[in-house]
């Protein structure tokens, strides 16, 4: 992976210096301070001394922090922390949805091939039994209020939707407890 | 590069310190104190308001790294702390044995040092505080309740970083932000912190000023 590095605007400050937020990077030891800059503190007198001031707040930030969480009074800042964590991390599962599209349409071919055959004969069942077929609907509505056939539509659309939510539910609990997973 | 400055000086890794210690131990501790050998030099020459080059500093520096790689056995969590507790520490003896020299050769009158000068000395020691346990108790609250007021972000950055031990980068895909978006937030958390210390840290440095209840 390329190591993202500071983005100009934040490198240089006054003076053509380079900016309090370099110098708190390279006193924590992190990358991501461009070349230059790195070059420039390294021959610069007052950035060099800047840093140790620097290196002194971070360390005294540090001290306080690991004190303060040692002795358990940093519990609520540390659950906020991994809350935000939890929530910047969890996307929406983009790749399954398309994958289970994909294999669901994958599935329907066969169905799609036999379609256009299957609308032509039934159009001209239609055409050739329409009276027949509005008295069966309305007969078939009239006796069983559509009961099974709504019911199996509803029951169908209802465990859909409840894989989904669970599905959900799941790439998100597991984005909770594996943060750095996609 | 920092890695060059300290190429050019040797005598950073004083060899009796890395014969006493074990092989690989030593070539862990050398690749790492190549990497912290100019921050240690930096916050010694912050200590003592030198430049980088000046030999207290780089006696210091030497002092440091000896000391460092004595106890480095001893050391449990991050190294760079604890590195730079070190420096901190070799810096306010040198510190000191210099006022008291000075007092002594020269009767010169009791000048006051400006605040930021004071501040910096008193980020430096903080061993007033330390000693005392219900001082230092109230420090932390204070601290902790510092915190509360930060912006989400900044707090959340400076708690990641320095209670979870995460890095910039790490903290950057766990918050889903840029690492320059880490960097600002816990530049600017520290700065806050400073600022509201302030009052602090120069109480604890200057005697005349009362230390609260
Ligand atoms: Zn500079």
């Amino acid at each position: 992976m390329r190591q993202e590095l500071l983005p100009p605007e934040l490198v240089w400050g006054e003076g053509g210096h380079v900016s309090d937020v370099v110098l708190t990077t390279i006193g924590d030891g992190e990358a991501g301070v461009p070349p230059d800059a790195r070059a420039h503190v390294d021959g610069c007198v007052k950035c060099k001394a800047a840093l140790g001031n620097v290196a002194l707040l971070s360390l005294y930030a540090h001290e306080n922090i690991v004190a303060a969480r040692d002795l358990g009074m940093l519990d609520a800042r540390a659950k906020d922390a991994a809350a935000a964590t939890a929530t910047a991390s969890f996307r929406f599962p983009f790749g399954a949805v398309v994958f289970a599209f994909a294999l669901a349409l994958v599935t329907c071919i066969p169905g799609i091939l036999e379609a256009p055959d299957d609308a032509r004969s039934a159009g001209e069942f239609v055409q050739r039994n329409l009276h027949v077929l509005m008295h069966h609907f309305t007969t078939s509505l009239r006796v069983s209020e559509g009961a099974a056939s709504q019911g199996a539509l509803v029951l169908t659309v209802t465990s859909t939707l409840f894989l989904t939510f669970l599905a959900l539910l799941v790439a998100r609990r597991k984005a909770a407890h594996h943060p750095e997973s996609p | 590069m920092f890695a060059a400055l300290l190429m050019d000086k040797p005598s950073a890794l004083p060899p009796a310190a890395t014969a006493r210690a074990s092989a690989p131990t030593r070539r862990r501790f050398e690749a790492e104190a190549r990497e912290l050998a100019p921050l240690v030099r930096a916050v010694i020459a912050a200590v003592l308001r030198e430049g980088v080059h000046h030999p207290d500093v780089e006696d210091a520096t030497n002092e440091t790294l000896r000391r460092a790689l004595e106890s480095e056995s001893t050391v449990h969590g991050p190294i760079r702390p604890w590195v730079l507790g070190i420096a901190r520490h070799v810096a306010l003896d040198v510190h000191r044995a210099r006022k008291r020299r000075r007092t002594r050769e020269v009767e010169e009158p009791h000048t006051e040092e400006p605040a930021s000068v004071r501040f910096v000395e008193g980020l430096a020691d903080p061993g007033a505080r330390q000693d005392d346990e219900f001082a230092r108790k109230q420090q932390l609250e204070k601290i902790v309740s510092l915190l509360d007021t930060l912006p989400e972000g900044q707090r959340n950055a400076l708690v990641l970083f320095h209670a979870e031990g995460l890095g910039y980068q790490e903290i950057a895909a766990r918050l889903g932000v840029p690492l320059g978006t880490v960097a600002t937030w816990v530049t600017r958390a520290r700065r806050a912190l400073a600022e509201a210390l302030e009052d602090e840290v120069l109480g604890a440095k200057d005697p005349r000023k009362g230390r609260k209840p």
